[in-house]
């Protein structure tokens, strides 16, 4: 009886360890697949604004002298809409659907007979809402970035990722335009 | 400070009138009457204080007296019997060396209580509150019961609706009304202690009640249905479990609901972010949209109708007076309303 107690808290041991590096393993992959689900949501998000298009474009039919400009930037936004991938990050797609977002309303916003539309008022209400809902989605991504970032780079995450996941870091998404309105740029 | 003779006795009579006053009021300028009291009692009879000279000197001739005690233990060969069992005779002294500075504290206690009371009516009344009478709160408790599953496995005795308030809330884009009630109940516990009889020990098991209060809030919110976000106790009776993207959000909250679509247009990115802002706030917060499309909003904070903290009291009538005059804001309340107004906000269609 006594010979068996090493040999059963060895196995114990080696039980506990692996049962260990098993949950750590499957906490990097649950938070690599919520940052992938992250990223999905703010394309989703994005997509949305499809849907609102037409809505602009039966405001501004009415308003003929201005339809060929906002045309114009209404199908710049649609190709820019096309180009987002739920698979793969692509932060470059993503500040271009910002630009081309900004510039259709832009253009919008510069003729005022356009602006008192009722039907163009309910358009912005939705989409300052469907902005609010994109910056949201985009921090809860960033934020399950970092809790990912975390799980593979803090100890023992790193060691258990650098033997089984072997996943890299990811980049949090940051907006270049706003960036470059700051002065200040903390050194990392 | 000098008191005129029979202070204390007046200052009680003006402290019984000014409560009965306060109780009464059913607005804001009921309390005129109460400050004029106490404004007329200061310049006629003095200071809103109680004179506690006496008690101090009381306290000062037992001081005394215990230091000449202790002398003569050590002086007096026939006090030495009384040294013998010092602990009882300084445990005495003691005792009657305390009791002025605990009446002292206590009759001051009466002044705060009055002033808190009079603070938190204002409260009611500047916030457009109004107390609803309950007529059964066993009755009523039953009512959420059947409507929320916040009431549900909830206690084992005792359980209502203690106080429920009615007001209106008139954000940027919406007006609606609602209902802040206060729900008590009593979880029982048996606690097995050994007893020792002689030589044999034996079990006895007692039974402990721990009183608990949850506080919420019922609205109408026509939205959505059958859905909710819990982070602590009660029992919902929904199909299904559904998590965000947000990893925050699925520490804090559970979301259950009969359908997963419901809950996706509900828990937007900006909602699911409203709910994190919001938890930082409210302790153990739970929301449920039932299948009538009420709104029910729970939480365990009990400070949800207080102001930024009361400066002054009724000692201080004029202070006093302006600050009860003054609009008192309750920054919790309308924290929960501004969260209500997001909800409402990005669940609404705007064509």
């Amino acid at each position: 009886m006594e010979n068996l107690i090493i040999p059963a808290a060895i196995i114990a041991a080696i039980l506990t360890l692996s049962g260990i590096i098993i949950g750590i393993r499957n906490a990097i992959v649950i938070a690599k697949n919520r940052v992938q689900r992250g990223w999905a949501d703010v394309i989703a998000w994005q997509r949305k604004k499809v849907q609102l298009i037409p809505v602009l474009e039966q405001a501004v039919h009415q308003y003929k002298q201005y339809e060929k400009m906002i045309m114009t930037k209404i199908t710049a936004l649609r190709t820019a809409l096309q180009q987002l991938d739920q698979g793969s990050i692509n932060y470059e797609a993503l500040r271009e659907v910002g630009k081309k977002t900004n510039a259709m309303i832009a253009t919008a916003e510069a003729y005022p007979a356009l602006r008192s539309s009722e039907l163009y008022v309910k358009f912005m209400n939705e989409v300052s809402e469907l902005e609010d809902n994109v910056a949201s989605a985009i921090a809860i991504f960033n934020r399950n970035v970092e809790c990912f970032n975390n799980s593979i780079q803090a100890f023992p995450g790193n060691l258990v990722n650098g033997m089984l996941n072997k996943e890299k870091a990811v980049e949090t998404f940051t907006d270049t335009a706003a960036v470059a309105g700051i002065d200040f740029k903390p050194k990392f | 400070m000098q008191f005129k003779k029979g202070h204390n006795r007046q200052l009680v009579g003006l402290l019984n009138q000014v409560e009965d006053i306060a109780q009464k009021a059913s607005k804001e300028d009921d309390f005129k009457k109460l400050f004029k009291l106490l404004k007329d009692f200061v310049s006629l009879e003095g200071p809103i204080q109680f004179d506690n000279s006496a008690r101090y000197w009381f306290a000062f001739w037992v001081f005394a007296f215990a230091v000449f005690f202790t002398i003569a233990c050590f002086k007096i060969p026939a006090m030495s019997l009384a040294w013998q069992y010092w602990y009882i005779s300084y445990g005495i002294i003691l005792i009657i060396f305390i009791c002025p500075f605990f009446l002292a504290g206590s009759d001051t206690n009466t002044i705060s209580e009055i002033s808190h009371y009079i603070m938190q009516k204002d409260i009611v009344f500047d916030n457009g509150l109004s107390r609803q009478k309950i007529e059964s709160k066993t009755g009523l408790y039953h009512d959420f019961h059947r409507r929320f599953g916040e009431f549900r496995d909830r206690g084992d005795e005792d359980r209502y609706i203690s106080t429920l308030f009615a007001g209106n809330a008139v954000t940027k884009e919406f007006c609606f009304s609602f209902q802040y009630y206060i729900f008590h109940y009593v979880v029982v516990t048996y606690v097995t202690v050994p007893v020792k009889v002689g030589k044999v020990t034996t079990t006895v098991t007692h039974k402990v009640k721990t009183p608990y209060w949850r506080y919420g809030v019922n609205l109408d919110f026509g939205f959505t249905e059958r859905l909710a976000i819990i982070s602590s106790g009660g029992s919902y009776n929904y199909a299904k479990k559904w998590e965000t993207a947000s990893t925050d959000f699925n520490k804090v909250f559970n979301v259950y609901c009969d359908d997963e679509m419901t809950a996706s247009k509900f828990l937007k990115p900006a909602v699911v972010l409203a709910f994190l802002d919001i938890a930082q706030c409210f302790d153990e917060l739970n929301v449920e949209v039932n299948g009538g499309g009420q709104m029910n909003i729970a939480f365990s904070d009990d400070n949800l109708l207080e102001s930024a903290g009361r400066r002054y009291s009724i000692a201080e009538p004029e202070k006093f007076e302006n600050e009860i005059f003054s609009f008192l804001a309750v920054p919790k309340l309308d924290k929960l309303i501004k969260f209500v107004e997001t909800l409402k906000k990005y669940n609404d269609f705007n064509f």
